[in-house]
């Protein structure tokens, strides 16, 4: 099975969900900027939206990727969705589940000046980490749906 | 090996272009309205169609001919499946995709538009099939290249084999 958390820009809020089901960060405390620096695939700078970024492999052997999608999020999943049977033969299964929580467009609109250097990386470590225990109610979901 | 028509909606350049390619419609004849509007497809899909590759049928070498409508997320929709091949270990030369978009004129864009968006099919599938017909020319030679190339393609894998 390949988990897919994507969000509008696939930079902030992917990264972090995809870090919490790997256990990379601990769900219990907003992680520091010097956590969210060492995460191999947060803000990176030369993002490609519509790319499946390679996260990692949980426990239970389960590939989990962080994806940008723009605001087109049901045409990608439909996309990709159907695509692996019908374009390559394949019977993968890919679960998407959607990392953009109410409101979020602005602050994820906010965090790409910090990523652009246009405004402190510190604030936007505090925005993001506004919508941190919401990702992570996300994250406990997922796995409380996929694995309990 | 798949080939993937792929325009803006899947309704009407990809749908000729597929039909073209699978022998139903001949290259080098205009195909008539009837013609046009009895092609399976035609004029005939929904918004949420739009990102669901189709099977139109196999071509005369079993190649497996495919329509997609990317929308208007054309990059994003070829970034994410040439991802998804990546992902899978899959090759993305065992799918070629064609853009058909390039070869259609403004009359079978707006007819499109107003027949399928806006579901003014009485104004706008006589407007689009009038289009296609006036750039049918470009679409028969944009699949005839297409096949010309899987030929040369498919000679140099036999070569190669016969080499091994």
């Amino acid at each position: 099975m390949h988990i897919v958390y994507h969000c509008r820009d696939g930079l902030i809020n992917s990264p972090l969900a995809a870090g919490i089901h790997l256990g990379l960060l601990d769900p219990a405390h907003v992680p520091s900027e010097g956590e969210l620096r060492a995460l191999p695939f947060y803000g990176r700078s030369n993002h490609v939206r519509g790319r499946l970024y390679p996260a990692g492999t949980d426990e239970k052997g389960n590939n989990v990727y962080t994806l940008g999608r723009s605001n087109a999020a049901p045409f990608v999943i439909k996309l990709l969705s159907t695509a692996v049977p019908a374009l390559f033969d394949r019977d993968d299964v890919l679960v998407f589940f959607d990392c953009d929580v109410p409101g979020g467009g602005l602050l994820s609109s906010i965090k790409c000046l910090g990523r652009n250097r246009k405004m402190s990386y510190g604030w936007a470590v505090k925005l993001a980490s506004c919508e941190y225990f919401r990702l992570v109610q996300v994250v406990q979901n997922v796995r409380t749906g996929l694995y309990s | 090996m798949k080939i993937v028509y792929r325009c803006y909606g899947r309704a009407h350049s990809s749908v000729v272009a597929s039909a073209i390619h699978l022998g139903r419609l001949r290259p080098d004849k205009k195909p008539t309205y009837s013609e046009l509007c009895n092609l399976k497809f035609f004029d005939a899909t929904e918004r949420w169609d739009i990102g669901i590759p189709t099977f139109m049928g196999k071509d005369d070498m079993g190649r497996e001919v495919f329509t997609l409508g990317l929308g208007n997320q054309r990059p994003l929709g070829q970034t994410a499946l040439e991802s998804l091949a990546e992902v899978l270990g899959c090759s993305m030369y065992d799918v070629v995709m064609v853009d058909t978009l390039g070869t259609i004129n403004w009359s079978s864009r707006i007819g499109g538009f107003l027949s399928r968006a806006l579901k003014l099919v009485p104004i706008g599938r006589p407007l689009v099939a009038s289009g296609i017909r006036g750039s049918f020319g470009r679409l028969a030679s944009l699949v005839e290249g297409v096949k010309r190339e899987l030929e040369r393609i498919d000679k140099e894998e036999s070569h190669l084999r016969y080499r091994r």
